[in-house]
């Protein structure tokens, strides 16, 4: 693989996201943030993203329903949730409808390194 | 619905704080009413509830999103102290692959420097024996050649040696616009062969002597001009000083303007990286290693100062060395020129292009300015402009050769009242040969650099002063003939006021007796057959050891010590020699080190392990004489 893996960043908390921003590039990946539900639909439906890190919960479109629009017009989309809800009804959902994981916040940074990592070695085996 | 339903119901709410739920409203009136206003308030609950719900519910999130957050600052910054570490650690390898860089370059400049020692020796040896032409031809390729390389080697070593800041400069009083006009003159053979004028303008008022690295300043201006006279085909190469002087510095401004083909703005920023020429496309006309400017760069910095590159294609390029040095308060005693211009006459004849210049030289000096295009006007505008129709001075300016005035010249002579006039003859671009040919056109002063404004306004006094002395009055000039008057001849007489006697020429009728130490049997020949043609009976050791045991019986005038040697090397010899008590009948001369490392520390090695002097390998012919020279004639001034 020559190119870095591209990502996207969903939060409207700005902390989190570039921490999040940071820690990813630091570990090679190329990162794109935005900080709203119909921002990242359509950066990711702009094309050029291998994957997405969503918050859940966020005024105006959430996570989640960002998750399920890019999800319906994308249906290989590769996203995974971050949320301190584990057993929100949202994320239950979302799950049931092909996120790849919860990232349960507050989470290690390691925790989601390893969950990327899985989630992309999935992705290369699926299109291999 | 009775009231004990109602009841149940209520509680039942209130234990699973389930305040969506409703009481179904009774049919009884006595109950309808109060039902109703529970189901109100329950409608109202559920309201704050899920309110409070949601508020919960931003807490939480604010909470974990503040959590997640540390703990990815906390890696983030673990992350970059982590590469910081490893940053620290390549860059500590780096500095010490670079220091271990220069090492290289330093011993490998060594090796390289000790056979060219022995190649370029022998050719010079070689070129003065007999020769045919063809052979001739060919060892002075050798020399050449071995030169260009010797050349490259000594830029190479010469920038990682500063690169690497194991180098100082060596501050010394020195006189500014003499180290200047000596690059001046050394460029112009080279100027005149392209038709190129080259001039100095210094700026007047500026004081001459300051206190610095003359030989570096020197390095960085010749090398700014020899490049404006490389890269320039047609037009000038003027070098201009200036300056301003605060609190006994001065904040020095030289500059190399030149018509040259100029340099494109894209590679401007690029010229004092290393190893890169402008010319790099095509056909490589000019040669060079690509360091000269990159060591100037570093040199200037070095001076608290820097270079400058302006250029624009095809017109020129200006190249602006900045530096501050202290100004010498007392400058070395010089020729006093005490002849007044005020109240003289002057007249210059030339096209205004160089009469102008030379007027505004001489303004402040009140003296009387007239200006005629050409020689062959002067007699129409003394008769015209002055009371007696006679000056004190002419001043020829022009670019053409005095062979092309001849004529002029001998017109104007031949009124008997302009017999005896002065005549300076002022070249832009002197070639050798000019001023013999001046002197035969009957001219009394030659100067090769015109616009050298001092050099002008000295020249004119010397001639004022000269012309004016008894013995020179009255007499008629075909006949005394006194010697031409020439920069040189100033100078030389600038030289003997100062009365330096380790200027004094080498006694011929004395042999001087020179010990040679080296182990290479190559550089004991070539320094002998140097020693041999300048006078001298010649001994020589094969190590530290000999030369400590010739010289406990023997005395030399000098001796040339190699340093690295087997058995004993030459810093042991020399403290050896140097502390004998038992000393031969008369003491040991001058010690001069002979080696092929040429870095300052080792210069500073030598002279305190007590050597008197340095001569780096391979000696060129020059620079042995001049040094050999010098410490031989102390040692005929102490005899």
């Amino acid at each position: 693989m020559t190119r870095p893996i591209r990502v996207l960043v969903l939060d409207d908390n700005v902390d989190v996201a570039q921490g999040v921003a940071e820690i990813l590039e630091l570990s090679g990946y190329q990162v794109t943030l935005v900080h709203d539900g119909l921002s990242a639909v359509s950066a990711y439906c702009g094309g050029s993203v291998d994957m997405g890190l969503f918050d859940v919960r966020m005024p105006g479109m959430n996570g989640v329903e960002a998750f399920l629009e890019i999800k319906r017009r994308q249906p290989d989309a590769s996203i995974i949730l971050m949320s301190g809800y584990a057993d929100d009804e949202l994320v239950t959902n979302a799950l049931a409808h092909g996120a790849l994981g919860l990232l349960s916040k507050p989470f290690e940074p390691d925790e989601m390194l390893a969950r990327l990592h899985e989630v992309q070695q999935a992705t290369l085996a699926s299109v291999a | 619905m009775n009231r004990t339903d109602i009841e149940r119901e209520i509680s039942e709410i209130s234990a699973r704080k389930a305040y969506d739920r409703r009481i179904p409203v009774p049919e009884d009136t006595a109950y309808c009413g109060i039902v109703r206003a529970i189901n109100s308030l329950l409608s109202e609950a559920e309201n704050h509830d899920k309110l409070l719900r949601e508020r919960l519910d931003d807490l939480v999130d604010a909470r974990d999103d503040a959590q997640t957050s540390n703990l990815l600052l906390k890696r983030v910054k673990d992350e970059l102290r982590a590469r910081s570490v490893q940053l620290d650690s390549a860059l500590q390898k780096a500095a010490a692959a670079s220091s271990s860089k220069s090492m290289f370059l330093a011993n490998m400049s060594h090796e390289i420097r000790t056979p060219m020692n022995g190649i370029l020796g022998m050719a010079e040896l070689l070129n003065r024996s007999e020769l045919n032409p063809k052979q001739r031809q060919q060892v002075s390729t050798i020399v050449h050649s071995g030169r260009a390389l010797l050349t490259i080697i000594n830029d190479i070593l010469d920038f990682s040696k500063i690169e690497s800041g194991r180098y100082e400069l060596d501050p010394m009083p020195f006189d500014l616009k003499m180290c200047l006009g000596d690059i001046v003159e050394l460029l112009t053979p080279t100027a005149k062969r392209k038709s190129l004028q080259i001039a100095l303008e210094y700026g007047s008022g500026l004081p001459r002597h300051f206190v610095g690295d003359a030989g570096r300043i020197r390095q960085v201006v010749m090398n700014l001009a020899g490049n404006a006279v490389k890269f320039t085909d047609a037009g000038s190469v003027k070098i201009r000083a200036s300056g301003s002087l605060d609190n006994g510095n001065a904040e020095l401004l030289i500059e190399i303007i030149d018509t040259g083909i100029g340099i494109p703005e894209e590679q401007l920023a690029d010229v004092f990286e290393k190893f890169s020429q402008v010319d790099q496309t095509g056909t490589r006309r000019h040669e060079g290693t690509g360091l000269g400017l990159s060591i100037c760069q570093l040199l200037a910095n070095r001076m608290s100062g820097s270079i400058f590159a302006e250029s624009k294609l095809g017109q020129g390029s200006k190249f602006s060395f900045s530096l501050v040095l202290p100004v010498h308060e007392k400058p070395m005693s010089a020729l006093e020129l005490n002849t007044s211009l005020e109240g003289r006459t002057i007249l210059l004849a030339g096209t205004p292009d160089f009469t102008e210049p030379a007027q505004i030289a001489l303004t402040e000096y009140n003296c009387a300015i007239i200006a005629v295009p050409s020689l062959s006007l002067a007699p129409q505008a003394l008769s015209e402009q002055t009371s007696n129709g006679s000056v004190d001075v002419i001043v020829l300016i022009s670019v053409a050769t005095p062979d092309l005035l001849d004529h002029d010249i001998a017109e104007f002579r031949k009124t008997a009242a302009h017999a005896e006039i002065p005549i300076i003859m002022a070249v832009t671009n002197g070639t050798p040969g000019d001023a013999k040919t001046a002197s035969q056109a009957g001219v009394q002063a030659y100067l090769s650099c015109a616009f050298d404004a001092a050099a002008f306004l000295q020249m004119i006094r010397f001639v004022l002063q000269a012309s004016s002395r008894p013995d020179a009055q009255g007499a008629p000039a075909q006949l005394s003939a006194p010697p031409l008057i020439t920069r040189h001849s100033i100078a030389e007489l600038a030289a003997l006021k100062t009365d330096r006697p380790d200027n004094a020429p080498l006694g011929v009728e004395r042999r001087y007796k020179v010990l040679i130490v080296d182990d290479s049997m190559v550089n004991q020949e070539i320094a002998k057959e140097f020693l041999e043609d300048l006078n001298c009976d010649v001994s020589l050791a094969n190590n530290g050891q000999e030369a400590v045991s010739v010289t406990a019986d023997q005395s030399f005038d000098l001796i040339l010590m190699d340093c690295q040697m087997p058995v004993m090397d030459g810093f042991q010899a020399t403290a050896a020699i140097r502390s004998r008590r038992t000393a031969p009948t008369s003491p040991q001369g001058p010690i001069i080190a002979l080696t092929a490392n040429a870095f300052a520390s080792d210069r500073e090695k030598c002279l305190t392990s007590g050597m008197s002097d340095f001569l780096s390998k391979p000696f060129l012919p020059n620079e042995f004489d001049s040094v050999v020279q010098k410490w031989l004639s102390t040692q005929a001034a102490a005899a």
